[in-house]
């Protein structure tokens, strides 16, 4: 009897307990839009993103929201998704009609812009943008624009970063045994990456016979991590649409849709892989390791792909481009870098970060406000991103900037919630020393860069995978199994490749191509 | 020749079994010796079995405050106890009425409880109940509710009910016993190991479920254990996979908790749900065979 009453009790405090929150949600959403300005209830934002826990989030959230309320009148709720479910619950809220206001997309990982936007899902900001986020829309190359917008109009407000879009691709050394051994490194620049691996090979060899403990080249179960695969621009290709849905175009013939795993490139590239691999220059369990930051924080890779230029002959003293990477803050892994590819922003560079409005939201406008102050407001903005200044970071004796441990971090997500750039630099954590200067100076250069680097022959092409969709799950699942594989060598290409290539065509890839080539044909044909 | 091939064939048993149960144990170990392993001799030696250079930094680090951990403690904790006891009392209440000759419509009400087997709404319905209907998204109430009826659970208690004597009810009813108290007083008590088996299975559902949280659970403190254990590994995964959208990508990544840190949460996270084993061990062996001999 006791327990049943225990039960009883149990069920009235949670109906009492949803009764509160039903309640709460209503008020809530009920503000009149319409109410005159200076009367205006303070409106509440969602702002949904991709974060990891972080620490004394409240506190830094509440000092960020005395600046908004002050300056537009609003409250932003900041609500972090754990990364791995974030696109699939973003989706569930879209396709259950939830309730949100702004959230991070992209066209990657899941998070399906351009779908999204093409059925409604994202607010129409053509109009809306200039009148309410001017800045954000001018500081920006005026050609990005074009690649957030589905069907002529802009669904997304971009995230233009410090580091610009341009994009050049390159290699890394450990500085320290390419002195070693007289590696002739720079004689690597702008050359086609066969012959680069080619030329890596016998420095890896060399190294590695000095250095039992490391590992030569870094290969990951990723697909999208495979050098070749996830890496259109060093084999001077081009993804058509999705990076990892078969059909790219070669740089040189940009007109023609070909299959980029039949190209001479591709055999090439896996015989390297697989000679590497049987010498020992690529970890043995390669094509199962899916996480490789241990490796690369303990300094262990002699070499490595990397985006990061200008490379180490056209600016000497980029900390990012002569420390191998995740080793800038140990140090413990000094580099040079050599970049081999064109430069050139990318078709999907724009989409890479954006904010989307909700198309049911009830305050659009304020959003786009919010969006306008977060891109402007440099105090907002580094508050979020970093904390509070001698709280939660510092810049020590040397003027090198310093998170104190334990305290607010924002994992550097900062490049979801809005433009890191700004035309003086005063919103990023760049060190006050020479240091700092030179990053500067870097950014400059790659800044200018985006001014005059060719664009991308596919800029502002969606494909539409509906018509093929099964040919594309299909050949999905045998790319997911042997790019790894062959990746990092540990499958025999002799025998492995022709299987691979036939695997493909029975799973329907000619589909892809013909299908790919179509759509594109019609719209540069319009264009 | 009969004997030795017996003897043979145990000593293969037992090896297989042997060889199981270190599959099981020696990953554990691993992780257990890892977690008090210096971060700095990880990265040298990598992994051992016993820890070269002994250190407790990772759980320093996990409980400093720097994750949330002590509070998703506290919220995994209330979930499992509340949550486990809630689904006893309502799966029993259920699969007791349901075999209860007295209650009208039991087949019907039986074929609803397994209906969602065959059919269910899935994700997208189930997200529209809960959050624009019952208003339950961000409260600690989601975790629980989603899992208080399990068909399997109802089922298995059916059978077990079913192994109560009739006469046994019906004997109390004469003595003046009401349903309730007949309920408490004797079919509960009788059942004690099948209830502590499903309570078992459930309190381990409750302790591992994240999915849940990762779909309705927005703010920071309702977050469950296995919640806060999954970002750490799946971010790892999700950041890599994508890594080349975002130059800021690599230092997130770099941000991420160190190796050590990682296998000390899930020590951490896995350490009292263990110890139920050997707590429920005597009910649980009885506790198997419910169901599996029909009469």
């Amino acid at each position: 009897m006791k327990k049943f009453l225990v039960l009883l009790l149990s069920v009235t405090m949670l109906s009492a307990l949803l009764a509160g929150c039903g309640q709460k949600k209503d008020a809530g959403s009920t503000n009149d839009p319409a109410a005159d300005p200076a009367k205006e209830e303070m409106t509440e934002l969602n702002f949904y993103m991709m974060n990891s826990p972080v620490n004394d989030f409240d506190r830094v959230m509440k000092k960020a929201n005395e600046i908004i309320g002050k300056e537009i009148n609003a409250k932003l709720n900041l609500i972090l998704v754990d990364s791995s479910t974030y696109a699939e619950k973003m989706n569930l809220m879209i396709n259950s009609g939830d309730d949100w206001d702004l959230s991070f997309t992209a066209n990657w990982g899941g998070i399906n812009f351009f779908e999204n936007a093409a059925k409604g899902a994202y607010a129409d900001l053509t109009d809306l943008i200039p009148k309410y986020a001017p800045q954000t829309y001018a500081r920006i190359p005026e050609g990005l624009w074009e690649g957030v917008k589905v069907d002529g109009k802009i669904y997304a407000l971009v995230n233009y970063q410090q580091w610009g879009t341009a994009k050049r691709e390159g290699f890394k050394f450990r500085s320290d045994l390419v002195e070693e051994t007289g590696f002739d490194w720079k004689s690597l620049k702008g050359k086609p990456t066969i012959e680069v691996l080619e030329k890596m090979g016998p420095f890896l060899g060399d190294s590695l016979a000095k250095h039992k403990d490391m590992i030569g080249f870094e290969t990951s179960s990723l697909e999208s991590s495979s050098l070749y695969a996830g890496n259109p621009l060093l084999w001077n290709m081009e993804a058509v649409g999705d990076t990892s849905i078969p059909g790219w175009i070669n740089l040189d013939q940009p007109d023609k849709v070909i299959n980029q795993f039949e190209t001479e490139e591709f055999a090439k590239y896996t015989e390297i892989m697989r000679d590497w691999f049987e010498k020992g220059y690529v970890r043995k369990d390669g094509a199962t390791v899916k996480d490789t930051s241990p490796d690369r924080k303990a300094a262990k890779f002699v070499a490595e792909k990397t985006g990061s230029w200008p490379d180490s002959i056209d600016h000497p003293g980029n900390s990012d481009a002569s420390n191998m990477s995740m080793t800038k803050s140990a140090g413990n892994a000094p580099a040079v870098t050599v970049s081999t590819t064109r430069t050139m922003i990318p078709a999907g560079a724009a989409s890479t970060a954006a904010i989307a409005i909700n198309s049911e939201s009830k305050h659009i406008e304020k959003a786009l406000q919010l969006v306008e102050l977060l891109n402007t407001n440099d105090e907002l903005y580094k508050l979020i991103s970093l904390g509070e200044e001698g709280v939660d970071y510092k810049y020590d004796e040397n003027g090198k900037f310093t998170m104190i441990e334990g305290k607010y971090n924002f994992n550097f997500n900062e490049w979801q919630i809005g433009q890191s750039y700004s035309p003086n630099f005063n919103r990023a954590n760049y060190d006050k020393n020479k240091d700092g200067e030179i990053q500067k100076e870097t950014q400059k250069i790659v800044l200018e860069a985006d001014k005059t680097a060719e664009i991308s022959p596919v800029t502002g092409f969606v494909f539409d995978p509906t018509p093929v969709k099964t040919q594309v799950a299909n050949c999905a699942s045998v790319t997911s199994e042997i790019i790894p594989a062959l990746s990092s060598g540990s499958i025999d290409p002799a025998k492995a490749l022709p299987e691979f290539l036939k695997r493909l065509k029975t799973a329907g890839v000619d589909d892809i191509i013909k299908e790919k080539q179509a759509q594109y044909d019609a719209w540069k044909a319009n264009k | 020749m009969l004997l030795r091939k017996l003897h043979f064939s145990k000593i293969v048993i037992h090896l297989i079994f042997i060889a199981l149960s270190l599959a099981c144990i020696v990953p554990l170990l691993l992780v257990v010796s890892i977690s008090f392993t210096g971060e700095q001799s990880l990265m040298l030696n990598g992994y051992h079995f016993w820890p070269q250079e002994f250190s407790t930094a990772a759980y320093k680090y996990v409980f400093s405050g720097a994750s949330s951990i002590l509070n998703a403690y506290g919220v995994t904790i209330f979930v499992t106890v509340v949550g486990t006891l809630l689904h006893l009392l309502i799966t029993s209440m259920l699969s007791y009425s349901l075999t209860r000759p007295e209650v009208t419509h039991r087949k019907a009400l039986t074929f609803f409880v397994y209906l969602p087997v065959l059919f269910n709404g899935g994700l997208v319905p189930q997200y529209i109940l809960l959050t624009r209907i019952l208003h339950l998204k961000d409260t600690i109430w989601v975790l629980i509710i989603v899992y208080l009826v399990s068909t399997v659970n109802v089922l298995i208690m059916k059978n077990f009910f079913r192994t109560i004597p009739d006469s046994l009810i019906e004997s109390a009813r004469i003595d003046g016993s009401g349903e309730i108290r007949t309920f408490f007083k004797i079919a509960l008590p009788l059942s004690k190991p099948s209830l502590a088996t499903i309570g078992l299975f459930v309190a381990i559902a409750y302790w591992n479920d994240w999915m849940t949280a990762s779909l309705y659970i927005e703010s920071p403190k309702l977050r469950p254990l296995q919640y806060l254990l999954q970002s750490l590994m799946n971010n790892i995964g999700y950041l890599q996979a994508n890594a080349q959208a975002s130059q800021s990508m690599e230092s997130a990544l770099g941000m991420l908790p160190s190796e050590g840190a990682r296998m000390a949460t899930c020590v951490l996270a896995i350490g009292p749900i263990i110890l139920l084993y050997p707590l429920l061990q005597k009910y649980f062996e009885k506790g198997l065979t419910i169901g599996a001999v029909k009469e």
